[in-house]
C-alpha cells in the first residue's frame, strides 16, 4: 500500500517539507535527549500523576519519551514505572516522594534507594482514566519493540484508539517502521486522527491523501465519514466524491487483478492434472478414469517425504518438496507401468472397456489408501520460503504457495513439452501413436514405448500431486473432482496437444474463477460444461486438434 | 439445366482448412445415365459424394437436387429421404440384424415418431423387399445375420438397402472394390440392371474395366478440378488423363 | 474377429432366454411375502432387514435396466444416470415430507435449521402421489431432453459423452449438497412417516413396497423387451452399429437417441421413486459420480445388450455389496475391483452373455 505520505504532487510538496520540519522540531527533543533525567525530573513526574489527573496525559506522555528514548536507564526507569503503576504498586506518600512497593520493601520512585522509613500508605489504584492511558502507553512503547508481531499488534491498538494517540510518538514510530504491516496500520490510524480534526483543511488534506491510498479499510473509513457528516462543506464533499472514486476505481482494478490471478493459479492447477491426461488419452486412446488417483498417490508420497524428513533430517525439511518431485514421479511413473503392462495392454481400441477397467483401479488404489493413511485429510506444513505473501495493489493480494504452485506447474509443463517435442523420445511415442505400424516397421518398439507413456502420464500425474499439497486439501477421494475437471480441459484443448491443454487449462481456470465468486461452484461448472458443448459442436476434436481429417 | 438434370454442381469449392479438396467443380447428371467419376487419390471423389449426401458442407458454389432442392443446406437424413442413396467405400450394413431386418429398416426411410414403435410393414413394403432379395440375389439369406455375409455379398446388400426406398439418385463409392471375378461380374449386372429412365447412377471406380462397362460418361477428376469428361474412349486417350494417371 | 455370434454387437435375443432373471424376480416377488406370511420365530420368516434389502435390490435392477437400454441397446454409455434416479428420489423425498408435515404437523429438521416456520410453498404441488409421481417423470424427463438434446444434436458420442455425464452428475450432487438451498444439505431429506396413508414404519408396508418393487420391475422389463424387439429397437441397435448408415438411410438419428434417453430417464427416475420410501431417506451420496459408473458396471457385469443381463448384474452385486459390507466392509472395493477387471478384460460379454455362450456350445456339441 503506497504511504499516504508520499511524495505529493505540484504544490503539496511544500506541505511535506512542513511535516518533516515539525517532525524534527518534535522529535529533535526526543532525540536529543541523550543524557537520563535528573532523578528531580523523574520525582516531579510521579509526583504529578499522584497529585494531578489532569496532568496524566503529560506525564505518561514524557514516560514513553523516556522509554523510547535513546537513555537507557530513562528507558528502564519508565517501564518499571509504567509497570509498577499497571501492578497498583506505587505510593503516593502524603509527605515525601512517591515510592514503589516491591518484594523486599519500598524503593524511591526516582531513583530505586531502598527506603527505610516505614510506609503504612496503600498504593494508589488507577482510575479508569488512566489505566486507559496506561494501555496506550504500552501499545506506544510497544510501538518500538523488536519483535515484529508486538508492534503489528500495537498498531491495531493505536489504529482502534485513533483518537488518543500521541501523534508526533507515532510519526517517529512511523519513520522507523519497516514491516509494510506496521505502515499501513499506523499511517490509517493518523488518517483517521486527521479525519476527526476539528480544522477543515486538515481533515480535507487527510481525505485527498486517502484518496492516494486506497484500500478497503480506507474506503470504509470514508463510507462512515460521509454517513456521519450529512453537513460536510462544500471543500469536503469534493474531495470525499474524488477520493472515493479514485479508491472505487483502483479497487476494481485489484478485484479484477485478484480474480484473474486465481484464475491463473486455477488454470495452473488444472494444466499440471489434465497434462498427464491429455498425453495418456490423446497419444494413446485410453481413458484413464485413475488419472485422479495417481494424483493422489502423488500427494500421499509427498507426504511421506515430508514424514521422513521430519523425522531423519528436519535441517533439509523445507526442501521436501523438492524431494518430492523426482520420488513422486517415480512412483506414480512404476504403477502406471505396472497397470499397463497387467490391464491396459489388454484394452486398447476398447475405450469403453478401458474407462470400466481404470475405474476399477482406482476404486481399489482409495480403498488402498484409505487403509495405509486413513480417509481424513492429511496437513501439510508449508515450508517457510512459502509462507505469507505479498500485497501487489490494494484488493490485490498473492500468497507465495499460489505463485508457487503456478511457477512450478509451468516448469513441469515446459519440461513435458520439451520432452514431447524435442528429445527423441518423445519423437518415439509420437511416431508410435501417429502411424504405429510405420513405426514397427522402422523397428520401434510400439508395446514398449506405449508402457513409457503411459508412466509418463502417470508420473505427471504424480508431480501435479506434489504441486497440489501446498493449495489444495489432500484426503483420498480427491482425486475424482480433479479427474472430471482434468477431462473437461482434455475435451476442449484437444487430446494429445499439450498447447491446447495449455490453452484450455486458461481458459477454463478463467471462466471458472469469473463465475464461481459469484453464483457458487455449480453454475461455474453447469458453464464450463456449456462452453464445451458450444465448442465441441465447432470442432468436435477439441480445440487443438491433433488429427484433422479422416 | 435441362428438365432431366438430376444432379446440378456448379463452381464447388471445398476446403479443409489449408487444403483445397475440391475447387471450381461443376458437373450435371442427368436421369438415365451411369456416370462414372475417376481420378487418382485424394482426387476428390469422395468428398464430392460427402458434399452430395450432406455430410460436408462446401464453402462456395451451387449443389441442387432436381432443379430445386438445395444440398448445401440440408441436412443428411433429409437429402436421403429425398431420394438420394450412397454406398460407402467400406460396407457399411448392419451386421448384428438379419439380412431382411436390414432392408426392413432401409425400406422405411426414417421413422417419424408415430412409426417408431409399429412393427407392421405395409404389403407394398413388403414386396418390395422380396423384389429386391431377388434383384441382389440374396433371397435365400434373408435371415441370415448380416455379419456372417461374405464381402461381395455384403456390399450387395448395402445395394439392396439402398434400392428398397426407390432412390432417385444412386452414388455407388467403389462397389467392386475387394471382389472377386464372379462376384464383380455379377455387380456389373446389378448395376446394369439398375438403370432407370428415373434415375441417375454415379460410380467411383478405379477398375477401369468395370468402368467401361458400365459407365456412359467418365468424369474424371485430379486434385479437386474436373480434368476432362467424355466417354470412356475418350478420357482412356486424353493426354492430360494419361500424365494425370501414369506419373508426373 | 472374436466369434462374431456372441460379440457384444449381439441382436436382441427373443423371448425364450429370460429364464433366469424372471426367476429373480418372482423370487424378489415372493420373497417379502415370507415375511408377511410367516410369523417371526419360524425358520421361514424373513426379517424386516432382508425384506427392505430385496426392495432395494429390485430398484437397482430397474435402475441397470434402464441403463442397459440406452448403453446395450443404443450404444450411449451414461455415467451419469444417478441424476435421474437422484431426480426421481428427491421428487418422492418432497412428497413424502409434504404427507409427514401433514401426519405430525411438525416441521423437517433442515427446515427447522433454516430458520423457516411454515412449509415452504415450492413443495406444496407435491403433496398429491399421482401427481408427485408424474412430476417426477416429467422432471426426469426434460433434464434428459435438455442434455440429449444438446449432446446428441452436437454428434457428441461415446467416450465424450461419458464423460460429460460424469461432469453434470458431479455438478448435481455438488448443488444438493448446498445446504442453503432448502433441498436437505447434505443430511438430505428424512423424517417420513406417511406414504398414500400407509405407514412407512409398518412391516406390511415395507413388504408391500418391496414386492410392488418387483413387479414393476417385472413390467418394465416386459415393456423394455417388447421395444427392443420392435421396429424401434432395431433402429437403436442399428444406430448403436452405425449410426452414419442410419442417417444416410434416412433417419433422423437423433430423435431415435433422444427419445430412448428420455424413456430411459424416466424408469431410472421411477427406480428412485420406489428406492426412496423403502430406505427412508434421499441424500445427495445417490448422485455420486462413483455410484453411476456403478450401475455401469452392473450391466457390464451381468452382460450389456440383453436387459436380462442388466437384472442379473444389479441382483448379484448388490447381493454380494451387501453381504460383504456387513462381513468384510474394506474388502468390497477390492472386490469389486476385481470383477470389473476379469469382465472387462476376460469376459466382455458378461455373466449372462458367458451363459448363453455356454449354453451354444452344449447345443452344437
Amino acid at each position: 500500500m503506497k504511504s499516504l505520505f508520499e511524495p505529493l504532487r505540484g504544490t503539496a510538496r511544500w506541505r511535506r517539507w512542513f511535516q518533516h520540519l515539525m517532525l524534527a522540531c518534535l522529535c529533535g527533543p526526543l532525540l536529543q535527549a541523550q543524557a537520563a533525567m535528573p532523578a528531580q525530573e523523574r520525582s516531579s513526574i510521579v509526583a504529578s500523576i499522584c497529585t494531578d489527573p489532569g496532568s496524566y496525559r503529560g506525564a505518561l506522555d514524557r514516560i514513553v519519551q523516556a522509554v523510547v528514548g535513546a537513555s537507557s536507564e530513562d528507558a528502564a526507569w519508565g517501564k518499571t514505572l509504567l509497570e509498577r503503576l499497571q501492578a497498583v504498586a506505587v505510593i503516593c506518600r502524603a509527605q515525601g516522594a512517591p515510592v514503589f512497593k516491591v518484594d523486599h520493601g519500598v524503593v524511591d520512585a526516582a531513583t530505586f534507594e531502598p527506603v527505610t522509613e516505614a510506609v503504612d500508605e496503600l498504593p494508589m489504584v488507577p482510575t479508569l482514566v488512566l489505566a486507559r492511558l496506561l494501555k496506550t502507553s504500552q501499545a506506544e512503547i510497544e510501538l518500538f519493540s523488536p519483535d515484529v508481531l508486538i508492534r503489528r499488534a500495537a498498531a491495531q491498538r493505536m489504529s482502534q484508539a485513533y483518537a488518543q494517540i500521541n501523534e508526533p510518538l507515532v510519526r517517529l514510530a512511523l519513520s522507523k517502521a519497516a514491516d509494510p504491516e506496521v505502515i499501513a496500520t499506523l499511517e490509517l490510524a493518523l488518517a483517521k486522527r486527521s479525519l476527526a480534526s476539528g480544522s477543515v483543511e486538515v481533515r480535507v488534506e487527510a481525505i485527498r491523501a486517502m484518496g492516494k491510498a486506497p484500500s478497503e479499510s480506507t474506503r470504509s473509513l470514508l463510507q462512515k465519514y460521509q454517513e456521519d457528516r450529512p453537513d460536510m462543506s462544500a471543500g469536503e464533499r469534493a474531495a470525499l466524491t474524488q477520493s472515493l472514486s479514485q479508491i472505487d476505481r483502483a479497487l476494481e482494478v485489484g478485484r479484477a487483478a485478484s480474480i484473474f490471478f486465481s484464475g491463473l493459479s486455477y488454470a495452473g492447477v488444472l494444466l499440471i492434472t489434465a497434462l498427464g491426461l491429455s498425453i495418456v488419452f490423446g497419444l494413446l486412446g485410453v481413458i484413464n478414469l485413475a488419472h485422479g488417483e495417481f494424483i493422489m498417490i502423488g500427494a500421499y508420497a509427498t507426504y511421506v517425504v515430508e514424514k521422513w524428513l521430519q523425522a531423519h533430517a528436519p535441517g533439509w525439511f523445507d526442501a521436501y518438496v523438492f524431494l518430492a518431485i523426482p520420488f513422486a514421479f517415480l512412483v506414480c511413473a512404476l504403477i502406471g507401468i505396472v497397470l499397463e503392462m497387467t490391464i491396459i495392454r489388454h484394452l486398447y481400441k476398447r475405450p469403453l472397456e478401458t474407462l470400466l477397467a481404470t475405474w476399477a483401479v482406482s476404486i481399489a488404489l482409495i480403498k488402498l489408501v484409505q487403509i495405509l493413511f486413513g480417509s481424513q485429510n492429511v496437513e501439510f506444513i508449508t515450508p517457510s520460503f512459502l509462507q505469507g505473501g505479498v500485497q501487489l495493489y490494494p484488493g490485490f493480494f498473492v500468497t507465495w504457495n499460489r505463485v508457487f504452485a503456478i511457477a512450478l506447474g509451468l516448469v513441469i509443463f515446459a519440461t513435458a513439452y520439451a520432452l514431447i517435442r524435442q528429445t527423441r523420445f518423445g519423437l518415439l511415442i509420437r511416431a508410435t501413436t501417429q502411424r504405429r505400424d510405420t513405426a514397427r516397421a522402422l523397428g520401434i518398439p510400439a508395446s514398449s514405448i506405449d508402457r513409457l507413456a503411459f508412466g509418463l502420464g502417470s508420473g505427471l500425474a504424480g508431480l501435479a500431486g506434489v504441486v497440489l499439497t501446498q493449495i489444495a486439501s489432500v484426503n483420498p477421494s480427491m482425486g475424482t473432482g480433479f479427474v472430471i475437471d482434468a477431462f473437461m480441459v482434455v475435451v476442449l484443448g484437444g487430446a494429445g496437444s499439450l498447447v491446447g491443454t495449455a490453452v484450455s487449462s486458461l481458459i477454463l481456470g478463467e471462466v471458472n474463477q469469473l463465475i464461481e465468486p459469484f453464483h457458487g461452484a455449480v453454475a461455474a461448472k453447469v458453464a464450463v460444461l456449456l462452453l464445451i458443448v458450444l465448442i465441441i459442436q465447432r470442432r468436435p476434436q477439441g480445440l487443438f486438434a491433433l488429427k484433422t481429417r479422416g | 439445366m435441362s428438365q432431366t438434370t438430376a444432379l446440378y454442381i456448379n463452381g464447388l469449392n471445398v476446403r479443409f482448412g489449408g487444403f483445397a479438396a475440391i475447387t471450381d467443380l461443376t458437373l450435371e447428371i442427368r436421369y438415365g445415365e451411369t456416370r462414372a467419376l475417376i481420378g487418382p487419390n485424394g482426387a476428390g471423389k469422395t468428398t464430392l459424394m460427402d458434399v452430395i449426401t450432406g455430410k460436408t458442407r462446401p464453402n462456395s458454389g451451387e449443389v441442387f437436387l432436381d432443379r430445386t432442392l438445395d444440398l448445401a443446406v440440408r441436412g443428411e437424413a433429409e437429402i436421403a429421404r429425398s431420394g438420394i442413396g450412397r454406398k460407402f467405400q467400406k460396407p457399411s450394413v448392419f451386421e448384428a440384424l438379419p439380412v431382411a431386418q436390414n432392408l426392413e429398416l432401409a425400406v422405411r426411410r426414417g421413422l417419424g415418431w408415430g412409426a417408431m414403435v409399429m412393427s407392421r410393414l405395409s404389403a407394398v413394403q413388403r414386396e418390395r423387399i422380396d423384389e429386391v432379395l431377388v434383384t441382389i440375389g440374396l433371397q435365400e439369406e434373408r435371415q441370415r445375420k448380416a455379419a456372417e455375409l461374405s464381402h461381395g455379398q455384403k456390399q450387395w446388400l448395402e445395394i439392396g438397402m439402398l434400392l428398397v426406398a426407390e432412390p432417385k439418385v444412386l452414388l455407388l463409392d467403389e462397389p467392386v472394390a475387394g471382389m472377386t471375378e464372379a462376384e464383380s461380374e455379377r455387380t456389373v449386372e446389378l448395376i446394369a440392371s439398375l438403370r432407370s429412365p428415373a434415375r441417375a447412377i454415379v460410380v467411383v471406380e478405379h477398375d477401369m474395366e468395370f468402368v467401361g462397362r458400365v459407365a456412359d460418361l467418365v468424369s474424371v477428376l485430379h486434385e479437386g478440378r474436373l480434368l476432362g469428361e467424355g466417354s470412356m474412349q475418350a478420357v482412356r486417350t486424353n493426354a492430360k488423363v494419361i500424365q494425370v494417371y501414369l506419373g508426373r | 474377429m472374436p466369434n462374431s455370434v456372441f460379440s457384444p454387437r449381439t441382436p436382441f435375443r427373443s423371448a425364450s432366454r429370460i429364464g433366469l432373471p424372471a426367476l429373480l424376480v418372482c423370487v424378489a416377488f415372493v420373497l417379502p411375502l415370507f415375511n408377511a406370511v410367516f410369523s417371526p420365530g419360524h425358520p421361514l420368516h424373513l426379517s424386516l432387514f432382508v425384506v427392505n434389502l430385496v426392495g432395494q435390490i429390485m430398484c437397482f435392477a430397474l435402475l441397470a435396466l434402464a441403463l442397459d437400454f440406452v448403453w446395450g441397446l443404443l450404444g450411449v454409455l451414461s455415467l451419469g444416470h444417478g441424476i435421474f434416479f437422484g431426480i426421481g428420489g428427491y421428487v418422492m423425498g418432497f412428497h413424502l415430507l409434504n404427507s409427514a408435515y401433514a401426519d405430525t404437523k411438525v416441521l423437517p429438521d433442515f427446515m427447522q435449521f433454516m430458520g423457516w416456520s411454515t412449509f415452504p410453498a415450492a413443495l406444496k404441488p407435491f403433496a398429491d402421489l399421482p401427481m408427485a409421481l408424474l412430476l417426477g417423470l416429467v422432471l426426469a424427463v426434460l433434464v434428459g431432453g435438455v442434455v440429449g438434446l444438446a449432446a446428441f444434436r452436437s454428434r457428441i458420442n461415446g467416450v465424450y459423452f461419458s464423460i460429460i455425464t460424469q461432469a453434470l452428475t458431479y455438478a448435481l450432487m455438488l448443488l444438493l449438497f448446498n445446504n442453503d438451498l432448502g433441498l436437505g444439505g447434505n443430511n438430505g431429506l428424512t423424517g417420513f412417516t406417511l406414504l398414500a396413508g400407509f405407514n412407512l414404519a409398518h412391516e406390511s408396508t415395507q413388504v408391500a413396497l418391496a414386492s410392488l418393487s418387483a413387479v414393476v420391475l417385472a413390467a418394465v422389463f416386459f415393456l423394455l423387451r417388447r421395444l427392443a424387439l420392435s421396429s424401434f429397437g432395431q433402429a437403436m441397435v442399428a444406430v448403436r452399429d452405425d449410426e452414419a448408415r442410419l442417417r444416410f438411410l434416412g433417419f433422423r438419428t437423433d430423435r431415435i437417441k433422444l427419445a430412448a434417453w428420455c424413456l430411459s430417464a424416466a424408469v431410472a427416475a421411477l427406480a428412485g421413486m420406489l428406492y426412496v420410501p423403502q430406505v427412508g431417506i434421499i441424500n445427495p451420496g445417490i448422485v455420486s459420480p462413483t455410484l453411476s459408473v456403478e450401475i455401469a458396471v452392473w450391466v457390464a457385469i451381468g452382460g450389456r445388450g440383453t436387459l436380462a443381463g442388466a437384472v442379473l448384474g444389479a441382483v448379484i452385486l448388490s447381493c454380494l455389496k451387501f453381504w460383504l459390507s456387513a462381513e468384510i466392509p474394506s474388502a468390497w472395493p477390492f472386490v469389486l475391483a476385481g470383477i470389473t477387471l476379469l469382465i472387462t478384460v476376460a469376459l466382455q460379454n458378461g455373466l449372462w452373455g458367458g451363459l448363453q455362450q455356454l449354453r451354444a456350445w452344449k447345443a452344437v456339441s
